[in-house]
Order: C-alpha cells, then sequence, then structure tokens
C-alpha cells in the first residue's frame, strides 16, 4: 500500500470513526456532560480563587509601603526633636556667653581655681 | 467587571473545547480499556487535570495536551490495573478452587448493535460495520492505535503526534502505516471495502 492509499484508507476510516462517535449511547453523553460541567465548576472556582488571592496580595503589598511611611515619619520626628534640641542648647550657650561678656568680672576669672575656693569660702561664712 | 468578564470569556472557550474534544476522548479512552465507565472516568480526569495545570496556556495548545494527559492516564489506568491483577492473583492462590460455575459470557457486555434493531435495514447495516471498525481500532497494540487515532483521527502532524507520544516522528510513521495495513485487512477479510 503506497502513501497515497495508505491516507485514502485512513480518510474513510476517520469518517466511520466520527460517524459513530455521533452516535453514542445517551447514558455516555450524559455522563460526558457531567464530567464537562465538574470540569468547567473547577475552573470557575479557581478562577475566583485566584482574583480574591490577586487583591489580598495586592493589601499584603500595601501592608510593608505602610510600615516604610511610619518608620519614615519616626525618623523624621527624631530627627527633628535632635535638631530642635541642638537650638535650645544654642540658645542657652548664647544666654551663658553673653552673660559673662557682660559680666564686672573678666572670664579668664572662672578659670582661676583660687577664686573658687574663694567663693566657696565667702559663701559658707555668709550667713 | 473586566475581571469577571475575562473569567467568563475563557471559561466559553474551555467549554467550546471541552464539547468538541469530550465524544473522541470518550472513544480513545474506550479502545484502550472497553470499559464505558472507566473511560468516562479517564476521560473526568483528563478534563480536570487540564482545567487544573494548563487552563493559562494558549487555546491552541490544549488539544496536545488534553492528549497527552488522556493517553497518560490510559496508561495509569493500565499501570494500576497489572498491579492490581497481581495482588489478585496471588491472594486467589490462597483462596478456593475452580468450583465457581458463573459463565463468563454472562458478563460479556451486550452488542451495541443491537439497539438499532427497530431502524431500517440499511441503518442498521451501517452501524454494525461501524461496530466491526471500532472492534478492530480496538484490537490494534496501543502503540499503533494511539498514533493512528492521533494522526489521522484528531488531524495531528507526525511531530505533534510525536510529542503527545513522547516518540520519534519515525516510530510514528511507522505506528501508522502498520495499524492501517492492519485495519485494511482485517476489514477486508470481514467483506468490508475501504
Amino acid at each position: 500500500m503506497n502513501d497515497a492509499e495508505q491516507h485514502q484508507t485512513a480518510n474513510r476510516l476517520r469518517q466511520a470513526l466520527n460517524e459513530a462517535a455521533e452516535c453514542l449511547p445517551n447514558e455516555v453523553l450524559v455522563g460526558l456532560r457531567k464530567n464537562r460541567m465538574v470540569a468547567l465548576e473547577t475552573f470557575r472556582m479557581r478562577q475566583e480563587r485566584q482574583s480574591s488571592g490577586f487583591a489580598h496580595t495586592l493589601v499584603l503589598a500595601a501592608q510593608p509601603l505602610r510600615v516604610v511611611a511610619i518608620a519614615m515619619a519616626l525618623s523624621l520626628g527624631l530627627v527633628g526633636t535632635y535638631y530642635w534640641d541642638k537650638f535650645d542648647q544654642a540658645n542657652e550657650y548664647e544666654e551663658i556667653d553673653s552673660a559673662l561678656l557682660s559680666d564686672e568680672l573678666p572670664p579668664e576669672i572662672y578659670s582661676d581655681t583660687g577664686f573658687h575656693s574663694w567663693l566657696e569660702r565667702s559663701r559658707s561664712s555668709s550667713p | 467587571m473586566p475581571f469577571e468578564g475575562n473569567i467568563l470569556s475563557s471559561q466559553n472557550e474551555l467549554s467550546t473545547f471541552l464539547a468538541e474534544v469530550e465524544r473522541r476522548a470518550f472513544k480513545h479512552a474506550n479502545f484502550a480499556t472497553r470499559d464505558r465507565d472507566v473511560a468516562l472516568d479517564i476521560v473526568q480526569d483528563a478534563m480536570l487535570r487540564l482545567v487544573d495545570k494548563y487552563a493559562e496556556r494558549p487555546a491552541a495548545e490544549w488539544p496536545m495536551l488534553f492528549h497527552r494527559i488522556l493517553q497518560n492516564l490510559i496508561r495509569d489506568h493500565f499501570r494500576k490495573q497489572k498491579v492490581r491483577s497481581a495482588w489478585t492473583t496471588l491472594l486467589s492462590a490462597f483462596g478456593g478452587g475452580d468450583d465457581d460455575d458463573t459463565d463468563p459470557l454472562d458478563f460479556l457486555p451486550a452488542d451495541p448493535t443491537k439497539e438499532g434493531l427497530g431502524e431500517p435495514v440499511a441503518q442498521l447495516q451501517r452501524s454494525q460495520v461501524l461496530a466491526i471498525i471500532e472492534q478492530e481500532v480496538a484490537k490494534l497494540p496501543s502503540r499503533q492505535r494511539e498514533a493512528f487515532l492521533l494522526r489521522y483521527w484528531e488531524d495531528m502532524d507526525t511531530a505533534e503526534t510525536a510529542l503527545v507520544m513522547g516518540c520519534s516522528e519515525g516510530s510514528v510513521k511507522t505506528h501508522c502505516s502498520r495499524a492501517t495495513h492492519v485495519l485494511r485487512a482485517a476489514l477486508q477479510a470481514k467483506g468490508i471495502e475501504l
């Protein structure tokens, strides 16, 4: 049998098989329909689960962003407080400096240990 | 919602595909197992596996994937049956003797051609011819039948058939040629000319 004869035979057999597949008993057709419905229902449930899973993933993805935002706000607060303290300290130093400069005593006298002991003595002797 | 629309369109596409392929899939499984209920179960499993694993793949790939799954499930069925029968043989060796008086012919399925008794003679003859053709197809060695059905009934080319069967294109050609020869000879012997 050559190629052409082989294809011709195969084609006739295919027609016969198609014809036979059209005449399946009713209970088989019902069974196949049920199988198809089960498969489609499984597909629908799976797709729904995936879509709700997608939304859940979005919420979860937003979670770390929120954490990062809070951490950034806290860091900004800490840095702000630090600089605010620095300003306060600078103001205090400024006040001390201006008091020292405007005082009658020269600033060098505060580094003189004799002056400190005289101050202690005069404080304890005063009533 | 656009997402729901997507689900519906792919569900329709899948439904069309399954409806198109289910009868032939049943026949494939039935030729191999010669058991209607087992064939239906195999088709069910194949559909579920396609939906579960490959529904997201392009629809053009579904026929090949589905047939690959189907053929694997048919092979799995025979593997399980082999293991089961090995155990049954082992256990029956310890069981009763040959005093069973049931006739094996009682378990033979009814001739499907008898369903058309009330129909015109020509239609009955045609259905008998179809039944004989199907019987001969079922008698083919499994690999030859698989190659023949995929190549000529499912209209796959040689490369696709080879991919589904997991063999070379040369093997597919050989199986197909042998199957066609055997079928032609067997049908001619029964007076059926193709």
